[in-house]
């Protein structure tokens, strides 16, 4: 068994974290046990801090039932709504069999383990039910679990009372180590305990972890028996990017590829900010290095050549530390990259004219990239200084929307030229027009004079309105 | 060695009654018959399934033991058998084989202790003893469902009463003691989510024989006896919190 498991805390004084987190948590299980709905709590914090612990622990000590819905369960929509949603609604029947009354305060905690990691696809909607069933005043209390709260919903995020974790300072991870050793039976000195402590870095979860590896089985622990490697620390891109520009510590790019960010992330989070930290011939160095770094992303994702890769992360990482002559010595407050913002905000016009290109594409037969610099600057320049007629007809040939007008042209003239399309009716043809044009023509066979001199007219008429290929027009002139 | 052939209808009621509540469930072989229960994932419901040994065509059973199984699989399967087909189920240490006509289904098993942990069979005090036709609870609860989510089971002198309100309609379904078959008197009123009778009553159909047990704010026991008696299947649903 594991022993993350086996000495995991029963009860509330158990648990090893912070004594206002207690006593805040202790207080929302009161008012809930006297009857006072609350909110849900968002416990957050890095891993093995004692989240899922104290959650576990407190509804142990409240003599509550648990429901928990972590990771490994499925959490669509209709799930979370037919547990959770169900769950708050309803009494409590335990998993012995007991009937749970709230009104005696016997209630049920619904724990939502690693809420930020609810899948947007495979979980499609799950965030979106939980949202729904918190609005509508829970009658049981829940509790959501997440490392990462920001990457919730700003909405969620506000129907929650946010309890955040620190990690576990090396004495209390000591005394948890010392503890599980005594009820072990194995015999040790501080200083082994301490040294896996630190190692964790604030995780204790990992240090039991650690502390299970080099002593189950064993009587006695020595320094000797300290073998595990250095756990890999949860870095981050901040802790990286400050050794890329404070230190000169090549072993940075190792730890750039442990990162949780994309290579092409990377350069953005580093790009953004290397202006903040350098300055002259530094700043100079560091742009040449990154501009490298980006050429060489490109040559990857274009030849789908994956080896390369370890040079653009080497260009941005120990390229840009190396570029520099002298270090900043204040401290910098390092930016999120803008690039992401303005992706967001240019979304909508980046689609606009996505769907405006796949037009150009499929009545010009090209490819869409080749519309947009062969065909659409010129499709603008056109459609903004020809007469209203030709333009019309233009706008008409490539099938554009009002919607995809004002995108081209703005809105002034976009109407103008809708209300030209309008006046003189025209339409696209294309085969299912033709087609429906012909069906209507069979009947009149028969009579092939008649029918012979009618579409002539109808050719007249046709060339007059109807006649839409772009070489007509330029035919025209 | 376990050997066993029943009808059709036996595993099909089976296996709906447990798929009402959960996807995983441990089965009992047992020297009285098979039986088995579980508690719903939100904590709400728990079913309790019997089937004594007199319900089986054949029952071979040398030593009682615990399966664990995927139920949602069988459920599907069982959709295919005619109710009054023979089943055989055949059991080896790692499989369970259902022949039916000339159709062999083999499903790995699920070992009983990842299953989530059994629960015992509460004791609940209920005082009003409820039996009435399966059908025509049905019929009750399937209107209450049009037009509300929870429904008030209600039981006085005058018989037994089931009630839900919608935001502009309200519905009633009264029974007295002449319609019903058997009838205490006692008095009791609890509320419960309709979601879950819904589930319950699908494997019921007229004909079936229902006892309800009820009590104030308390949890309901809805024991169905189906086919011809043959299977019993008990659940018990805990009671919607009283909202202030």
């Amino acid at each position: 068994m594991l022993w993350v498991e086996k000495y995991r805390p029963k009860t509330l004084k158990d648990v090893v974290t912070k004594k206002e987190i207690l006593e805040k948590a202790l207080l929302w299980a009161n008012k809930w046990k006297s009857g006072e709905r609350q909110k849900p709590l968002l416990l957050a914090g890095p891993p093995g801090v004692g989240k899922t612990s104290l959650a576990l622990a407190l509804a142990n000590t409240m003599g509550w039932e648990v429901v928990e819905l972590n990771a490994s369960d499925q959490r669509s929509f209709e799930v979370v709504q037919k547990i959770v949603g169900t769950g708050v609604l309803n009494e409590t029947i335990s998993d012995e069999g007991e009937f749970f009354s709230s009104s005696k305060g016997r209630l049920k905690l619904i724990v939502l383990d690693e809420v930020d990691n609810i899948d947007k696809k495979a979980d499609f909607g799950g965030e979106a039910a939980l949202i729904r069933i918190i609005k509508q005043n829970p009658r049981q209390p829940i509790i959501l679990i997440a490392n990462d709260p920001y990457i919730l919903s700003l909405e969620l995020r506000n129907l929650t009372e946010i309890v955040t974790f620190s990690r576990i300072a090396s004495s209390g991870i000591v005394k948890v180590l010392e503890k599980i050793c005594l009820q072990e039976g194995i015999k040790t000195n501080k200083k082994v305990l301490e040294k896996i402590a630190e190692n964790a870095g604030g995780d204790l979860r990992a240090a039991i972890n650690d502390l299970q590896a080099i002593a189950e089985g064993k009587k006695e622990i020595t320094e000797d028996d300290l073998v595990v490697g250095k756990r890999v620390q949860e870095t981050d891109v901040f802790k990286v990017m400050q050794k890329i520009f404070k230190t000169s510590y090549s072993g940075v790019y190792n730890e750039a590829m442990l990162l949780d960010e994309s290579p092409e992330d990377l350069l953005h989070w580093i790009s953004e900010n290397v202006a903040l930290e350098y300055s002259g011939k530094s700043l100079f160095n560091a742009h040449l290095s990154l501009s490298r770094a980006d050429i060489f992303l490109g040559r990857v994702k274009r030849r789908q050549y994956y080896r390369l890769l370890r040079y653009a992360t080497f260009l941005m990482t120990v390229g840009v530390q190396q570029a520099k002559f002298e270090v900043k010595k204040e401290f910098t407050k390092y930016q999120r990259p803008k690039v992401w913002q303005m992706l967001f905000q240019s979304k909508e016009s980046r689609e606009k004219l996505d769907r405006i290109l796949s037009k150009i594409s499929k009545y010009s037969h090209i490819s869409k990239s080749k519309a947009k610099f062969e065909i659409y600057p010129y499709l603008k320049i056109l459609l903004n200084s020809l007469d209203l007629e030709k333009a019309a007809t233009v706008a008409v040939f490539y099938d554009l929307s009002e919607e995809d007008l004002n995108f081209i042209v703005g809105e002034e003239k976009a109407s103008k030229i809708i209300s030209k399309v309008k006046e003189l009716g025209l339409h696209r043809i294309d085969e299912t027009f033709l087609s429906a044009y012909e069906k209507r023509k069979e009947p009149k066979i028969e009579r092939k004079e008649k029918v012979e001199k009618r579409s002539e007219v109808d050719r007249d008429k046709r060339k007059k309105t109807k006649d839409l290929t772009l070489d007509g027009f330029f035919r025209d002139k | 060695m376990i050997d066993v052939i029943m009808n059709g209808e036996v595993l099909k009621t089976v296996a709906k009654a447990i798929t009402a509540l959960v996807s995983e469930a441990r089965i009992h072989f047992l020297n009285q018959g098979m039986h088995s229960r579980a508690v719903d994932p939100a904590n709400v419901a728990m079913v309790i399934v019997d089937v004594p040994r007199e319900s089986f065509e054949v029952y071979n059973v040398d030593e009682e033991k615990v399966i664990g199984v995927d139920v949602d699989r069988i459920y599907d399967i069982s959709k295919s058998i005619k109710g009054k087909d023979l089943v055989e189920l055949l059991l080896s240490e790692t499989e369970l084989k259902i022949k039916f006509g000339s159709v062999e289904y083999s499903v790995s098993l699920i070992d009983p202790s990842a299953i989530r942990k059994e629960p015992r069979i509460p004791e609940l005090e209920l005082p009003v003893k409820v039996v009435m036709d399966a059908g025509e609870f049905k019929k009750a609860v399937t209107a209450a469902d049009k037009i509300s989510d929870h429904v008030i089971f209600r039981s006085d002198k005058t018989g037994f009463i089931v009630e839900a309100k919608g935001d502009v309609d309200k519905i009633t379904f009264h029974m007295s003691e002449s319609e019903l078959i058997e009838f205490n008197g006692a008095e009791a009123k609890s509320m419960f989510s309709i979601e879950y009778l819904k589930e319950f009553c699908k494997i019921a159909g007229s004909g079936d024989l229902l006892t309800i047990r009820l009590g104030t704010n308390y949890p309901v026991r809805l024991l169905f006896e189906l086919s011809g008696g043959k299977v019993k299947v008990e659940y018990i649903l805990a009671p919607r919190v009283e909202a202030e």
